[in-house]
């Protein structure tokens, strides 16, 4: 890497040598364009340049990023710093005004009407408020897609849903709405809803997000027992401690509209970047911590 | 003056992207109706949300016009001599101006505001992320069955409206004022036409249109609005402006129809 970031070659890309300055993180990093990186069989997808402006304030400064296919990537960063938006791009919600998102060979920053449905059918997306239809009860919420995209017959539907609801622990809050259900129920229904089509990607947007900690810890436990069962592809976007760190196999750090570094988890542990260590540490609580999930 | 131009070229810039985002939004709404699988359920459930619980709403709104017209008729034609005219008078006004104009401005501040809320809330709410996310066609899945319940439901309405205002009139002018039942019934169906009521059920279909497109265009796109679309005041500020726009755009169409089909 030559920079001394990312002690091994598994790093997938670099911090550039303006980031390697020491004292308080900068709040501002005068950013140039990332090189691009030779693209890997595995990856399944890939954000190459990708810049977003809202109303004159550039959000994405230039984002690169490759996501490797049935691995777990971590997006860390403050609040915001564009990782919910640059989710959105990955799903072809908001289009980049430079740079290309794609997914399995397919640019969605391109893509539109029935190729865009297609590449979406891969995800399963977990929000960060859940973003169930209110309007409907946990059952109908997690059977829609099977409704919306598949012909079977009711029976089946509620069968599959059961099973969904079961792998998540709320089999037996069928009837129950999203306002009479908690945070942490909302969320683990969110999952069911998002994993239905067994989807080749699961994006999660803050999943930990105003749970408590025995509530964080049974959502990652629980999205390691469905990963290990379904094998797709995790992208975790989060700003609070990342108690999976060591669980994960890629890293990304996101800060003021760029990827710092992303390389794996002993990488990061290792990385001597100032600004990467105060982000890590300071910010996000240390990544040493004898905490962690046990996988 | 380089300040006012650039102003005035923001603002037309805005205007012209806004005209359009609405025009691709009915045409997506209308298509969603007929693209499967087609959501017969949620139509009808929506014919229900719109339509008959808009119904006591009609009935009393149009009693009591139909009351106004045989009062204010009554007395105006009772000037002339021709308090037998009065059936005419009640039905015409009712068939080609109040019955559409009324039930639809009643359907849009009932049935208007709340779809607006509702795909409002759904759209801050990240409901609709959602459900594109899902691969789900929220025009398809969201609008097209509200499009359905408004075209069926408002012009059936307005014919609610209107004979419940004939009723009120018969009240107001035969039981109140004494005048004659007959004359009441026989002028008014010497005097309406076939004209009137193609009229009536135009003017319905349009107004149901108008409602449906403005109040879910305005909730669907409420995270685009200029003076910040989010939470519940960005919702509550798209809804006062979806009902106003409603409201002013039916009186709008309403001259344009009478007008043409006169």
């Amino acid at each position: 890497m030559g920079d001394g970031l990312c002690p091994t070659s598994a790093c997938a890309s670099q911090v550039r040598p303006e980031l390697e300055t020491t004292g308080p993180l900068p709040q501002s990093v005068n950013m140039e364009p990332q090189k691009q990186m030779p693209m890997n069989d595995n990856t399944i997808i890939r954000l190459v340049e990708v810049r977003k402006s809202f109303a004159g304030n550039e959000v994405l400064k230039g984002v690169s990023l490759d996501v490797e296919a049935g691995k777990t990537t971590i997006i860390v960063g403050q609040s915001g710093q564009g990782k919910s938006v640059l989710l959105k791009h990955i799903l072809g919600l908001i289009r980049p005004d430079a740079g290309q998102v794609i997914v399995d060979a397919v640019d969605v920053s391109r893509a539109k009407g029935k190729k865009l449905k297609e590449v979406r059918t891969k995800f399963g997306v977990l929000f960060q408020g859940a973003a169930l239809l209110d309007s409907l009860d946990v059952l109908e919420n997690v059977a829609l897609p099977l409704r919306q995209r598949t012909k079977l017959k009711d029976a089946e539907i509620r069968r599959r849903v059961i099973e969904k609801l079961q792998l998540v622990g709320m089999a037996d809050q069928l009837d129950k709405y999203p306002a009479q259900l908690s945070g942490g129920m909302k969320k683990r229904v969110g999952l069911a809803r998002a994993l239905q089509l067994e989807p080749q990607i699961v994006l999660f947007d803050e999943p930990t997000t105003g749970l408590d900690p025995v509530k964080v810890k049974d959502m990652y436990k629980l999205f390691f027992e469905t990963q290990k069962l379904l094998k797709y592809t995790a992208v975790i976007v989060s700003h609070d401690i990342p108690k999976i760190f060591n669980l994960s196999d890629m890293v990304a750090v996101m800060h003021d509209g760029i990827i710092l570094t992303h390389c794996s988890y002993e990488d990061i542990q290792r990385s001597e970047n100032d600004v990467v260590k105060t982000l890590i540490n300071d910010t996000m609580g240390s990544i040493y911590s004898s905490d962690q999930v046990e996988q | 003056m380089l300040r006012v131009i650039e102003r005035l070229g923001r603002e037309t810039i805005f205007k012209v992207e806004e005209a359009g985002r609405m025009g691709v939004f009915l045409l997506m709404a209308v298509t969603g109706i007929f693209l499967p699988p087609v959501n017969i359920s949620a139509m009808v459930k929506q014919i229900h949300i719109i339509g008959s619980m808009s119904l006591s709403v009609i009935v009393f709104t149009g009693v009591f016009t139909g009351a106004v017209l045989g009062l204010q008729g009554y007395h105006t034609l009772s000037q002339f001599g021709s308090v037998g005219m009065l059936g005419s008078a009640v039905a015409l006004s009712l068939l080609r101006e109040l019955g559409p104009v009324l039930s639809a401005l009643m359907v849009t501040g009932r049935a208007g505001s709340a779809i607006c809320a509702e795909i409002g809330i759904m759209r801050i709410s990240e409901q609709i992320d959602a459900l594109e996310c899902m691969a789900v066609d929220p025009y398809r899945f969201l609008v097209a069955p509200k499009v359905v319940a408004c075209l069926i439901s408002v012009p059936i309405l307005n014919f609610v409206f209107i004979v419940v205002g004939i009723f009120g009139g018969w009240l107001a002018g035969v039981k109140l004022l004494g005048v004659n039942e007959g004359a009441y019934f026989a002028g008014m169906s010497k005097s309406v036409e076939w004209a009137d009521i193609n009229m009536a059920i135009i003017k319905s279909l349009c107004f149901g249109l108008l409602i449906v497109w403005i109040c879910a265009a305005k909730g669907f796109f409420v995270h685009l609005d200029r003076k910040g679309g989010f939470g519940a005041e960005g919702v509550s500020r798209a809804t006062t402006m979806a009902v106003v726009m409603t409201s002013v755009s039916i009186l709008v169409w309403d001259y344009l129809i009478t007008s043409v089909m006169l």
